[in-house]
């Protein structure tokens, strides 16, 4: 069921703090499994699914609801909207993008005049937010009123698709593609109970993880993330981090956890010896829900699990659907060996 | 009687960067034992030694990470790529020798592009391979020696010489209502993780972080705030605004023994500033020794400084009420 | 045990600075005492060159490799102690870096915020202007033995190379000086002396040679590579090689089936380019080394064994080769 979840995830919108559609979507596929589910007052979905056994201590499996994306701050006389970005993206990746905002979902794009229009020099210099609108083809502030409001979110207008020699593509793998993992690990027997916990607000500074942590206080987390893999020309390979194809990567380092090195390597030897393609992440930039959960409460062991991902914060990423169905196998295999011995 | 000298040097053997701290911490750990009631590791990996009482809860805490390196994507070359652990001034680097913890010996050095790289002596990625492996730590390899009766110059004395502190208050500790709790934490060096837990689980009604603070006593320092020799320094303000009646706690204690301190307003953070937000709040402050040199493979103490800061716990242990 | 490696341990504990080389228990008097069992004299210069003779009969042949090395010596001292020096201070590649003082004592070489180099010394006092401090970072094995970081493999690394060359030679079709020169780093100007002294009617210079295989250069500033064996550099910015030796030392590492390697230097020389100043056929053999001048310099075990074979080849070949 993997692809039927991420692509329903995908074509969900849902930037940090507007998760609702994402998390009822989560909660009805959850529901069959789960014998517990709360979300707590920031919006992240808890949900409790029995397993075979008890861990010594409470399991987490994590994966974080919101995408990146953009907020309307201000309408103008002449109907564009201003806007500011919901957690990081490069304004390269903004300028031509169709995105479509509010509740009607209304379409427009960001883009910059002619290039007839334009000279040298401004060409030259990189553009910033303040400088972008968001048009929906309306004349007038009042106009473009009746479409979309102050405060409302605009995503990327993507739609989820096949892609190429056995890839997926679409918006947002980061992180609907941990919560489809997340979900596909539902479905089978759990050797341990686990609560699989859909965070609020991971993009705008690891929001909802520091609560989530202390609301269930695990001993062990595994975090579902898309990551952000460089393997394109033209970039020094020890720029990469992770390479397509390779499976799913295992995190050992970023800015905010350093990852249970134990559990990886036992992780990495036991995939191998079961024909379970995966590798690791090696860079150390960027930041997971980890880096909350496993510090909020009385201390958690932490891994990552991640399948690669190309343009990630970008409107339109794609993955290798052998590993994203690798990753699944992989959380399954930490899930058994982390609770059984690193909990 | 612990040997400074001789303490520095194990704990630099032994030391690894912030995540790696098992084998320091078993270490501290044997040592603290005899002068506490129990000795018990959290799931992060903090060491924490308990003296029971039934009188105020008091937190003490050293960290035993140090900065250092991970290895990461090794080249065709059987040049070793690191990730930074902790905070590296990346113009402090360029020819240091460093060893990794499987014993590989090698130094760092910046590429035409200024990445830093580490140099095992491979000339290919499976000699490379033989010796280190992704995700292995690698630390300085400078060597600790004396400048003087009561100088020493050691790569790590943030945070090791406060871990002996912490010992050489311990060894001295008379009886006591308090309820003590001696911890060596972990991964201060990237954010004072092992501090948040130890918070977390212990909410102590006091708590002072043994740190070192910048000595601003060198050549072009144009304020100087403390200096080397001068006494432990306390720390009124980094990053954190330490609580006054933590740092009036600590010079009261000063005052009963006749110990001169410094004081200081300076950057960056300690546990202190973590624990002080546990829930329910924690009256922190930070009590350092003065240490030039910080972050480089040659940071430099006065062992007077060291002895007089844990005379100093060593009252305030016992005589804070 | 790895020969090499203790022998390059010793040399650069008691590495001297350019102009102290032969003072009292200073490298000249270490490197006499390794020499004394396999050569016939020893005697020395007022520039303090050690010369070793093998005495035999036929053309004259020597060798050189400078015994100093570069470092720093003490220019100021100011009211709180520090040592302001001169030398080949270069904030980028010396930052921190453990120091020894011509009396043994230690301290960290740092820099003041215009860029000027200074020594902290701790609270050690009595030191006096002129006084010398050299790298005091560690030599260790690396790669499994295959190579060693160390500083000053320039030029102790071909220090050793003639010591181990000298062993045992046998009788040899010609006259031998083994000559340890001096003041090499400031501008050659021991071997121009030794040059002189001797009139060899060939003669090799030994020192490291800068390889250009770390990441450190955009591209290959030089052509050698660790491994790669002895390498020739036929001409530098101050010195070309004579014709004839360089068919020698080709032909010589075909015949015994040494690899080797062929560089051409824009820079700066060795003491070649002093050494051709007393007529007489001269070339210049090195030992690639990687970081040359950094206190972690690099080379390979190997390069170093098949410069030992070569040196010994040449002294021992037929009188007509």
């Amino acid at each position: 069921m993997l692809r039927e979840y991420l692509e329903k995830l995908s074509n969900l919108d849902g930037i940090s703090g507007y998760e609702d559609d994402v998390r009822e979507y989560i909660a009805s596929c959850a529901a069959p499994y789960a014998s517990e589910m709360i979300t707590d007052a920031l919006g992240s979905l808890f949900v409790f699914v029995k397993g075979k056994e008890s861990p010594a201590r409470p399991i987490v499996v994590a994966a974080h609801m919101d995408e990146v994306g953009f907020m309307a701050v201000d309408i103008t006389g002449d109907g564009l909207i201003r806007f500011e970005t919901s957690g990081g993206i490069d304004p390269r990746v903004m300028i031509g993008r169709r995105l479509r905002g509010g509740d009607k979902k209304i379409k427009g794009v960001i883009s910059l005049k002619a290039v007839h229009l334009t000279t040298r020099d401004e060409r030259a210099k990189a553009v910033t937010v303040g400088k972008l609108a968001f048009d929906i083809g309306a004349t007038s502030a009042a106009e473009a009123k009746n479409y979309i409001s102050i405060g409302d979110q605009i995503c990327f207008d993507e739609e989820f698709s096949d892609f190429g020699d056995g890839f997926w593509a679409g918006k947002a793998f980061d992180d609907r593609i941990g919560c489809a993992i997340a979900l596909e690990m539902m479905r089978s027997p759990l050797p341990y109970d686990t609560w699989f916990v859909f965070t609020h607000g991971e993009e705008i500074g690891l929001k909802g993880a520091g609560p989530a942590a202390r609301r269930i206080d695990p001993g062990l987390c595994i975090v579902l993330e898309g990551s952000p893999v460089a393997d394109i020309t033209d970039i020094p390979l020890h720029k990469h981090a992770e390479k397509v194809g390779e499976g799913p990567s295992l995190w050992m380092m970023d800015a905010g956890t350093i990852y249970c090195r134990d559990l990886n390597r036992r992780l990495k030897a036991e995939a191998e010896a079961r024909g379970i393609k995966c590798q690791y992440h090696l860079s150390s930039s960027g930041a997971t829900d980890g880096g909350q959960i496993h510090k909020g409460a009385s201390g958690a062991r932490a891994i990552c699990i991640s399948p690669p991902v190309r343009y990630v914060h970008a409107a339109r990423g794609t993955v290798k659907v052998s590993d994203a169905e690798n990753a699944v196998k992989l959380a399954n295999l930490a899930l058994e060996i982390g609770g059984k011995e690193y909990v | 009687m612990f040997d400074i000298f001789e303490l520095q040097k194990k704990l630099v053997e032994l030391a690894l960067p912030s995540g790696f701290e098992k084998n320091v911490g078993e270490y501290l750990a044997s040592l603290a034992k005899p002068y506490v009631d129990e000795v018990y590791t959290d799931t992060l990996g903090n060491v924490i030694c308990h003296k029971k009482g039934n009188g105020k809860k008091i937190l003490f805490t050293a960290h035993m990470d140090v900065i250092g390196f991970m290895a990461g994507y090794i080249d065709d070359k059987g040049y070793v790529r690191v990730m930074k652990i902790g905070g590296h001034s990346d113009t402090n680097l360029p020819n240091t020798p460093v060893r990794f913890e499987s014993g590989a010996c090698g130094s760092v050095h910046q590429d035409s592009k200024g990445d830093l790289y580490i140099d095992i002596g491979a000339t290919s990625p499976e000699e490379a391979m033989e010796m280190v492996q992704p995700g292995d730590v690698a630390v300085f390899d400078t060597p600790v020696f004396k400048m003087g009766e009561n100088t020493i110059c050691t790569p790590y004395a943030d945070d090791l010489i406060c871990c002996i502190t912490l010992l050489l208050c311990l060894e001295q500790l008379k009886d006591s209502e308090n309820d003590l709790y001696f911890c060596f934490s972990v991964q201060e060096e990237v954010g004072c993780r092992g501090a948040s837990v130890l918070g977390y689980n212990i909410r102590p009604d006091l708590c002072i972080a043994v740190d070192i603070g910048s000595c601003f006593d060198e050549p072009g320092d144009k304020v100087r705030t403390i200096r080397l020799g001068g006494g432990p320094s306390v720390g009124l303000k980094d990053n954190n605004l330490y609580d006054l009646i933590a740092i009036r706690e600590v010079e009261a204690a000063a005052q009963r023994i006749g110990a001169k301190v410094q004081h200081e307003i300076s950057s960056g953070g300690t546990d202190a500033g973590v624990i002080q937000r546990a829930p329910g709040g924690v009256s922190s402050m930070a009590f350092s020794v003065p240490l030039r040199g910080i972050h480089t493979p040659c940071e430099i103490y006065n062992t007077e400084d060291v002895k007089v800061l844990a005379e100093v716990l060593a009252d305030l242990a016992v005589n804070s009420k | 045990m790895c020969e090499i490696f203790e022998l390059q341990k010793l040399l650069s504990s008691n590495a001297s600075l350019s102009g102290t080389e032969y003072a009292p228990g200073k490298i000249s008097d270490v490197i006499r005492k390794l020499a004394e069992p396999y050569v016939d004299e020893i005697f020395t210069d007022a520039m303090g060159n050690l010369y070793c003779h093998k005495k035999g009969e036929g053309e004259k042949l020597m060798f050189t490799a400078h015994m100093d090395v570069i470092g720093f010596y003490v220019r100021s001292i100011d009211e709180n102690g520090f040592l302001w020096v001169d030398g080949p201070a270069q904030k980028g590649r010396l930052i921190n870096t453990p120091m020894r003082m011509s009396d043994g004592r230690k301290g960290v070489l740092r820099f003041d915020p215009d860029g000027k180099a200074y020594i902290d010394v701790g609270e050690q006092r009595e030191f006096k202007l002129g006084d010398t401090a050299v790298f005091d970072t560690p030599t260790r094995l690396i790669s499994g033995g295959k190579r060693i970081s160390t500083p000053y493999a320039d030029a102790l690394a071909s220090c050793v190379v003639l010591l181990l060359a000298m062993r045992d030679l046998g009788s040899c079709p010609r006259d031998i000086y083994f000559v340890f020169s001096t003041q090499e780093e400031v501008g050659c100007r021991g071997a121009k002396t030794a040059g002189q002294v001797i009139r060899a009617d060939m003669a090799f210079a030994l020192d490291s040679h800068g390889c250009g295989d770390s990441l450190e250069s955009a591209k290959n500033t030089e052509e050698l590579t660790l491994g790669g064996g002895p390498a020739f550099r036929f001409r530098d910015g101050k010195f070309i090689a004579h014709l004839d030796t360089n068919e020698l030392l080709t032909g010589i590492c075909d015949r015994l089936g040494i690899k080797h390697q062929l560089c051409i230097h824009v820079g700066g020389g060795t003491d070649a380019t002093t050494l051709q100043e007393a007529g007489g056929k001269v070339n210049s053999i090195g030992i690639a080394t990687r970081y040359t001048h950094s206190p972690a310099e690099m080379y390979q075990v190997s390069d170093l064994e098949d410069v030992v074979c070569l040196v010994r080849e040449l002294c021992r070949r037929k009188a007509d080769v």
